[in-house]
């Protein structure tokens, strides 16, 4: 079952196409990669299923859009949705770790507490939860209260992941994750996307292709903001 | 070369600025030698009762003046202040932001003698007809002036405090579904504490430092006001007043010491944000 459908999308910042007439449908729990060369559309594509483009000057999406969401089918870009409440079950992750300032701990107990407001009780095993699903509990569990730039690049961004499985998403989209990473680094990732890969819809961006192949169990192919391959 | 030349024109401006600062130290200390070697004005410099005729040249009244109207106008500026400079930085729809950041600019470059001339014709009436709190001219509407003439001032500073980090975690806060109030409420404003208090010790020192609002509005009676509605007088403003009426009498001698102590100050407001940021670059 498709849990993301696009057709004729376009993508427009001011005179500059950056997607033109995508039509694609990308199937729920399954792990899609868009890849394609740099400046090929595959992030502008990533941004525009949680409307990440609200805030550019001159964005204007055109086309139609639609998620799967709790059963739900929902239209991101008609008047009545809300960015905040979409993006709240539309996780994302970053090419290089975005942490918030403070410690590790902070960096996962408030986004939960804002958005979710879970008893206190709740708060410590939803923690521990997310950071087990990233795979970092045993590397950080006795230094929560550590900053969380101390952390090593490839533990940041499985911190970014974890705090972005705490907010309980059904889509999540990966853009590049592992690009700023190491080799062991970016294994640990892919492993981890790969056991994530039932549980959620994962959309991610990568450029490579042998990387692609590895992970994907759908791969769209992008070239200059149009759709090549899917 | 030419980044040689950058550094040696930044150090050669700076060796300047540093010159001048110790310089307007040496002649206010020189200028004021007779004050320094007559010990009983010097004691009487830091009591509140000015008689010069009598050998009474107290500081202290001016000195408290000086400091509750610079906090009660901080008290009104920093609060609003700070609502604008979050407004522009994405409280507002983004035409109504563009539209305040232009009118901010504007208005934070207004000269102070047009706020206080405003208040003369509107704001003192007001408070003296209307509300019949005495004269009007008064601590309150010294504060109620200078409160609105710093507003502008402090949103500015604040947001482009609070600009750098916003812009940094503007898309993580997006993506982790976080509103624009619980960005700038939970995350932003947190992080930058040091900033918000660097920019609160500015302020200060351009409330302390104002002269022309309170010479114009406060009402200029050498006591310390019992409450809001009674008039004060400014360090600042006694130098004004002093300058204008006065060339070589012990009442003239001692706006050195006004003019050493506004000087401390704002030394000491100096230290204390250079430290701020020291500490905040060290962090980062």
């Amino acid at each position: 079952m498709s849990a993301i459908r696009c057709h004729q999308l376009s993508l427009a910042i001011g005179k500059r196409q950056l997607l033109s007439n995508i039509s694609l449908e990308l199937p729920g729990n399954k792990l899609s990669v868009l890849l394609g060369p740099s400046g090929s559309g595959k992030t502008s594509f990533l941004r525009v299923l949680n409307r990440l483009h609200d805030d550019t000057a001159g964005a204007r999406v055109s086309g139609e859009l639609t998620l799967s969401l709790s059963g739900q089918t929902i239209h991101p870009y008609h008047h009545g949705t809300d960015p905040v409440w979409l993006r709240r079950r539309v996780g994302m992750v970053f090419q290089h770790p975005n942490l918030l300032p403070g410690s590790i701990g902070h960096n996962l107990r408030l986004p939960v507490q804002l958005v979710k407001n879970p008893p206190r009780a709740e708060l410590a095993q939803r923690i521990e939860a997310a950071l087990r699903e990233a795979q970092l509990w045993d590397e950080v569990c006795m230094r929560l209260d550590a900053p969380a730039a101390s952390l090593s690049g490839g533990q940041q961004q499985r911190l970014c992941l974890a705090r972005a499985l705490i907010l309980q998403p059904e889509i999540l989209l990966l853009d590049e994750p592992t690009v700023s990473l190491d080799t062991q680094a970016s294994s640990d990732i892919e492993a981890l996307i790969t056991s994530l890969k039932c549980r959620y819809t994962l959309v991610m961006v990568s450029h490579n292709p042998v990387q692609a192949k590895r992970l994907a169990d759908k791969i769209i192919v992008f070239r200059d903001g149009s759709l090549v391959d899917s | 070369m030419s980044e040689r030349l950058l550094a040696t024109a930044a150090a050669f401006a700076g060796g300047i600025a540093a010159c001048a600062v110790f310089a307007i130290l040496a002649l206010l200390l020189w200028l004021g030698l007779p004050l320094w070697r007559d010990p009983a004005l010097l004691i009487s410099l830091a009591g509140s009762s000015w008689n010069p005729a009598a050998g009474e040249i107290g500081l202290a009244s001016m000195a408290a003046g000086t400091l509750l109207l610079a906090a009660s106008a901080l008290l009104l500026a920093y609060p609003c202040g700070l609502l604008l400079a979050l407004s522009t930085l994405g409280l507002a729809p983004r035409p109504l932001a563009a539209a305040m950041r232009t009118l901010l600019a504007l208005l934070s470059g207004i000269p102070t003698v047009v706020y206080a001339f405003v208040s003369v014709w509107l704001l003192v009436p007001w408070l003296r007809d209307s509300l019949g709190l005495g004269m009007g001219y008064s601590w309150l509407a010294a504060a109620l002036t200078l409160g609105v003439m710093l507003t502008p001032t402090v949103a500015l500073l604040l947001s482009g405090a609070l600009s750098p980090t916003f812009t940094r975690l503007q898309a993580a806060g997006d993506a982790l579904g976080l509103s624009r109030v619980q960005l700038l409420l939970w995350v932003v404003l947190p992080a930058e504490r040091r900033a918000l208090l660097s920019a609160l010790l500015l302020s200060s020192g351009r409330a302390v430092g104002d002269t022309l609002i309170a010479l114009m509005v406060s009402g200029n009676a050498i006591w310390l006001p019992a409450n809001p509605t009674e008039p004060l007088r400014t360090l600042t403003a006694h130098i004004a007043i002093t300058l204008a009426a006065d060339t070589q009498s012990q009442a003239y001698a001692a706006i050195y010491a006004a003019s050493l102590l506004l000087l401390a100050y704002v030394a000491l407001v100096h230290f204390l944000t250079a430290s701020l940021s020291d500490e905040s670059a060290h962090r980062h």
